[in-house]
């Protein structure tokens, strides 16, 4: 799906109240340190390219570079659009126009859009820049700016964000303006969508949000706000304006009390479109702020880093492919990248919420007594009649040791007596269980499924590898659906396995197979959740498990095939087990209380303004 | 056997971050002053003979654009107060009564720092424009001495040499020592740069080997010859600017800290005059301004506006948060409010009875942003009053339920059907409700006290006479402590208790002094039912008096782990008078009375009945952040908490460490 590297400093930033913006510029990226200082930097090397100082002028929006007509640009004293050379690193000799209306900023050039780098004033109206260095162009503005003729939206609220978006479009978010306030709240937006200097649609958004971005799309844009109860809604500015949509909760993952800013993450070139956005904020669980990926598509975080500090108000901007914080009196790089293990991330979360770790604990190279091997207390669960032979075949193996008792064995196991026999012999031999499983697993496969679940129920080491073909050759007996139960799968799914040898053992299967196996394993997961039983979280747990080791050993062909509607089944299946797994966890401390007959106070919450608590003075 | 207590938390208290800038430890009364800035910046006093106990806040400072500014303090010919901030003035201030005494214009501009001679006649400044002003300290002023030759740029930092003939001071680039009798620099010190940017001293201090040590904005800290000028060895301590140096008391360490908040030590070998770096202290989360020093232990404050002290060995590292002394609680327990009285304003809150939530019903800001001394409400919380300088205002307060069954409070403000006039020293006034009806005025000083009675039905006060209280003449910073019931009256006056009784007539007269203890006390508390002061030191001992005969009731040194170092902060007796929940910042303890509680006709009977009345003191095990105030709420308790996140979440974005993962 995608991830977050490992964090590097790429510069040192003197002054953080300072600080206007980053911007990229043909694979580096432009820092507006201070307040006359900008510095171009290569994010990979890590080495200052060039600088450029303004002695005599402030700048008072990021430095961008303008790539339709091949030089930088910035704002000087809130109403100069100047534009200069690379290679004026003193700002001689810059073209400066000067306007009487204050200018917000100078946007960067988009491929997207034909009119290149846009001056962006204050109050709304919008202008391409190249046209203005001619003077006829200077002119007409500012008479057009001397009448207000041709101002979009001469009533602009202050604006907080803007963006150039296809299909040649300019979004402009603003916030209302409040008398005799310092500090704009951010409770309501008015989004305006410009084409050609002409208002497309105005909308205003009344709900309270921490933090937003402007996201591109096929479909055309849309806003991504996060709400103050932890909720990320997407509205979409298409005409007519359809009713925001909720894309998920996030209250876990980002403390919504403090800002936060999200930052759509390009488009990789297996994703292809913009469904990641990058989200920085404080930490909800314990201090300082955390960066994570999020998939819009799925509702999941792909990615999440920590940091040990948050700072209020939050900056953070992703060019190529790197996120840039500035952190302290650093700017820090994150690097985005595009993983192999796509849907491990859709499924993988949910396996990793249900809280359970499988280790691998057991040795190839450590063999066993005979006389315990396959005898633990989960073999000798309940399981039928097959529990009874498991007990005779116990009985058996401790005292076989001569032809009577393989007689013995022959008239115990009439169908697999063979398979058994071998096995004995091989055990004497001093082969480990999972070498004896090799040899006589060929045999065992055309005796039936009783030699089978004799098997499984006897062998505590059996490799992934041969699971999957027992796996296999139980489920080409099988249709593709699926209305009970089958007890030998049953068996082999709730055995405990190495996930990750278990993936590499699952490529080796067919992906009908692979595809018969998911639909069991949901419906396994399907009855857990309506039915309910006894073993229903193990059955849950295990269930995740396999189906994310499935899942990544075949994500081409579920994800590149014609199956996304099965994996997006699967996956509202698995959120759902998810869930109920949580409640569990969450209720598990109280049954156990309930279960002891200890009586229980429920523990306040420390964070509410008010709580009561009855305190013990020994 | 335990005791289970209900409590109820409640997170009504703002407390705005106030980074500590200076101090200064006043090393005859061991009196430590530091400044805090922020939206209210003021001068706090604390006592730290036994556990640092804040005594005196001092709101009257000088302004620059209306705000206040002190940029250092320093303690000078016993007891008196002296600081300095961009305004250009030196002002002494009054720790008595908390008023600026008077102001001496320094030449040229801002005055970054201040420093006393060693025989604390002189008092030097350094200003922006780089003159340094000497100042006579007379006996009820400065007077200008002299001014040393003018040097570029500001006197950022300046130490007298141990010797006082001597001046060192440090600025940008330069380090220069000057000859106090002659007026020029002996020495001027290069400091060198860093990749051409420019090096700030922050700090400096000349040891009595005339080793001149600085602290600069590269992180080094720097050891000068000042004899011939020249630098012995440097070494970096810290990764950012080192805006603090102090030496220990006993000369062997350096401690330095800045915007790197680690406070290393730098120790100095013995038998050599070899400084070494020794173990650093990781005690702030944000830059660090200033240290201090007295015996073992080290005082340092800064950004994150915790005082700590921390000492080795024994490691011991102790917060104290910024719970501001001005905040006063007033709890009406009848009515279910609380009064919290901020700096320029004060807040009423309605406590949850039932299913109703806990709401703020009413916030009253003072006319002109005057800073309200006290503030009081009545136990049926139909009254409350507060005091500004040279003013007293008293409201009724009721309330009405709206339409959407919310309280709408309304207030009528009170007037005065005769005037009192307080002496010009004594502008400030505690004030208490002794009853629903009757007002409470005691001055600052302690000496003069006044009843005030409200005439509900004509809804006006009438003061009674000013009556001048026994024995609190000679007391240095005036009342400290004040308790009230009905009948009596507890205040403390330095480290004397005295209690003094309402007559029917309103005149007031003297119970007793309590025994005087060598530590402070850090709360009073008058028993509701009996004769009983309970008093709390802080020095965690706790004593009952009876106060009819004077005599003490019980006395016991609680027992605490070795590092709380925490001081007692109040204590509240439950409303049947068998318990009391002592407080300090991080925890709770319960004072059991096991004996019976004796009627004062009955002691005259017994021989030794105290011995009947026996106490428990009991702990809780769990740990909290912040108590700021216990007060009863019917058969409960009702504690005000701050949460310390409120006061981080406003700091600024501290130095940033690499670290792996991170």
């Amino acid at each position: 799906m995608g991830g977050l590297g490992a964090p590097f400093i790429l510069c040192p930033l003197s002054e953080r109240r300072d600080f206007l913006g980053i911007s990229g510029a043909d694979g580096s990226i432009v820092l507006t340190t201070g307040k006359n200082m900008a510095i171009r930097y290569h994010v990979l090397e890590q080495k200052q390219e060039t600088s450029w100082t303004s002695s005599r002028h402030w700048f008072t929006s990021r430095v961008v570079k303008c790539a339709d007509i091949g030089k930088y640009g910035a704002i000087l004293d809130n109403n100069t659009v100047a534009v200069w050379n690379e290679d004026d690193t003193a700002m001689g000799d810059v073209t400066k126009m000067k306007f009487s209306d204050p200018i917000w900023e100078l946007n960067p050039s988009s491929s997207l859009t034909e009119d290149g780098a846009l001056v962006i004033f204050e109050n709304g109206f919008t202008t391409p820049l190249a046209p203005l260095l001619t003077s006829d162009q200077k002119k007409k503005l500012r008479k057009a700016i001397a009448t207000g003729k041709g101002f979009v939206d001469t009533e602009c609220d202050t604006i907080i964000d803007a963006a150039q978006c296809h299909p040649e479009k300019v979004v402009i978010i603003s916030a209302p303006k409040k008398a005799g306030r310092a500090i704009v709240t951010r409770d309501v937006m008015k989004v305006t969508l410009l084409h050609k200097n002409q208002i497309v649609t105005q909308i205003e958004v009344k709900s309270e949000f921490v933090g937003h971005c402007i996201l591109p799309g096929d479909d055309g844009p849309s806003i991504l706000y996060l709400g103050r109860d932890g909720r990320l809604w997407q509205q979409f500015l298409t005409t007519p304006l359809p009713a925001p949509s909720l894309v998920g909760s996030l209250a876990k993952v980002i403390s919504p009390l403090t800002p936060v800013v999200l930052h759509p993450a390009p488009p990789s070139s297996k994703d292809g479109d913009w469904s990641k956005v990058v989200i920085y904020g404080s930490d909800p669980s314990e201090e300082g702020a955390l960066i994570a990926l999020y998939d819009l598509k799925y509702d999941i975080v792909v990615a999440k880093q920590s940091l040990k500090m948050y700072a209020n108000p939050p900056i953070m901007d992703v060019l190529g492919g790197n996120v840039l914080i500035p952190v302290g009196l650093h700017v820090l790089v994150i690097a985005l990248y595009s993983s192999k293990s796509r849907l491990s991330g859709v499924v993988g979360k949910h396996g990793i919420r249900s809280g359970e770790e499988v280790f691998e604990q057991r040795s190839p190279f450590v063999l066993d007594p005979v006389t315990s091997v396959g005898w633990t207390v989960d073999v000798e669960q309940p399981h039928g009649h097959h529990n009874k032979q498991a007990a005779a075949a116990k009985k058996l193996l401790r005292s076989a040791s001569s032809n009577a008792e393989v007689n013995a064995i022959k008239k115990s196991f009439p169908e697999f007596w063979e398979v058994v026999q071998q096995y004995k012999i091989l055990e004497r031999e001093g082969q480990p269980q999972s070498l004896i499983c090799t040899q006589i697993l060929p045999l065992a496969l055309t005796k039936g499924d009783a030699a089978l679940d004799w098997m499984l129920q006897n062998f505590t080491d059996i490799p992934e590898s041969h699971l999957i073909i027992i796996l296999a050759k139980l489920l080409d007996n099988m249709t593709d659906s699926i209305t009970a139960s089958h007890s030998l799968l049953d068996l082999i799914l709730s055995r405990s396995v190495d996930p990750a040898q278990l993936v590499g053992a699952l490529t080796s299967l067919d992906f009908i197979l692979s595809r018969r196996l998911a639909l069991y394993l949901k419906f396994k997961m399907e009855s857990a959740l309506t039915m309910g039983s006894e073993s229903g979280d193990d059955t849950m747990t295990s269930s995740v498990l396999w189906l994310t080791s499935l899942l990544d050993a075949h994500y081409t062909h579920f994800v590149l095939g014609d199956e996304l509607s099965l994996v997006e089944e699967l996956l509202s299946v698995v959120a759902k087990g998810a869930a109920w797994l949580e409640a569990i966890a969450e209720l598990e401390p109280y049954l156990i209380l309930t279960q002891q007959k200890i009586d229980f106070q429920p523990r306040p919450n420390p964070h509410s303004k008010w709580r009561t608590e009855i305190l013990t003075f020994t | 056997m335990s005791n289970s207590v209900k409590f109820h938390f409640a997170k009504v208290l703002d407390v705005e971050p106030s980074p500590i800038s200076c101090m200064s430890l006043n090393h005859t009364s061991k009196k430590l002053a530091l400044f805090r800035g922020g939206r209210i910046g003021a001068i706090e006093i604390w006592d730290v003979n036994h556990q640092p106990l804040l005594e005196r806040v001092i709101f009257e400072l000088e302004t620059i654009d209306g705000k206040p500014s002190v940029e250092s303090v320093v303690w000078a010919d016993n007891n008196r107060l002296f600081s300095c901030g961009l305004h250009g003035f030196v002002v002494e201030h009054d720790v008595r009564t908390g008023k600026l005494l008077h102001k001496s214009a320094a030449t040229s501009g801002s005055v970054w720092c201040l420093g006393v001679n060693p025989t604390q006649t002189v008092i030097a400044a350094g200003t922006e424009d780089g003159f340094i002003n000497l100042f006579n300290i007379e006996e009820k002023m400065l007077t200008y001495l002299r001014v040393l030759d003018r040097q570029d740029g500001r006197v950022l930092c300046l130490q007298w040499s141990p010797c006082g003939r001597y001046i060192g001071t440090g600025s940008v680039d330069s380090v220069r020592l000057w000859d106090v009798n002659k007026g020029h620099a002996v020495q001027k010190l290069m400091t060198g740069r860093t990749k051409n940017k420019e090096t700030i001293v922050w700090a400096i201090l000349v040891l009595d080997d005339h080793t001149i040590v600085t602290g600069d904005s590269r992180g080094i800290v720097s050891f000068w010859d000042g004899r011939i000028g020249v630098l012995k060895y440097k070494m970096q301590t810290h990764k950012a600017d080192v805006l603090t140096l102090r030496l220990s008391s006993d000369k062997s360490s350096i401690y330095a800290a800045g915007v790197d908040p680690i406070v290393l030590n730098i120790a100095k070998i013995s038998g050599s005059d070899k400084w070494i770096k020794s173990h650093p202290r990781n005690i702030h989360v944000n830059d660090v301004m200033t240290l201090e020093t007295y015996d073992n232990r080290l005082f340092s404050g800064g950004i994150d506006t915790d005082l700590a002290m921390s000492s080795f060995p024994p490691k011991i590292i102790v917060k104290y948060p910024n719970i501001p002394k001005y905040t006063q609680f007033s709890g009406s327990d009848n009515a279910a409010m609380l009064l919290i009285k901020y700096a320029k304003n004060l807040t009423i809150w309605k406590l949850p009875m039932g299913n109703s939530q806990l709401t703020k019903v009413l916030e009253v800001e003072s006319k002109g942003a005057e800073n309200m001394f006290s503030a009081a409400m009545s136990q049926n919380g139909s009254f409350f009053a507060y005091s500004v300088s040279g003013a007293v205002k008293v409201f009724q307060i009721s309330f009405t339920l709206d339409n959407d069954e919310v309280l709408k409070p309304s207030l009528e403000k009170l007037q005065f059907e005769n005037l009192i006039e307080f002496s010009s020293e004594n502008q400030l006034v505690h004030l208490k409700f002794i009853k629903d009806d009757t007002l409470m005025l005691l001055s600052s000083s302690g000496r003069f006290i006044t009843i005030a009675k409200i005439n509900q039905t004509t809804n006006s006060v009438c003061f009674g006479d000013v009556q001048e209280l026994q024995d609190t003449e000679s007391s240095y910073l005036g009342v400290g402590l004040v308790a009230t019931t009905a009948s009596n009256l507890c205040i403390t006056l330095d480290n004397r208790i005295i209690v003094y009784s309402f007559n029917q007539d309103f005149t007031i007269s003297k119970c007793c002094s309590l025994p005087t203890h060598s530590a402070l006390p850090s709360s009073i508390t008058l028993h509701p039912l009996k004769p009983l002061v309970l008093v709390t030191y802080v020095d965690n001992s706790v004593l009952i008096c009876n106060y009819n005969d004077g005599k003490i009731v019980c006395q016991e040194v609680v027992k605490k782990k070795v590092d709380d170092l925490q001081p007692f902060q109040g204590a509240c007796w439950s409303s049947d008078g068998q318990t009391a929940v002592i407080f300090q910042n991080d925890s709770l303890f319960l004072l059991e009375i096991t004996g019976d509680i004796i009627e004062p006709k009955r002691r005259k009977k017994l021989v030794s009945d105290e011995h009947n009345l026996r106490f428990q003191i009991k702990t809780c095990p769990s740990k909290y952040k912040y108590l700021a105030y216990v007060g009863g709420f019917g058969t409960d308790f009702v504690v005000v908490e701050v949460d310390p996140h409120s006061i981080l979440e406003h700091l600024p974005p501290a130095f940033a460490k690499k670290r792996f993962g991170a």
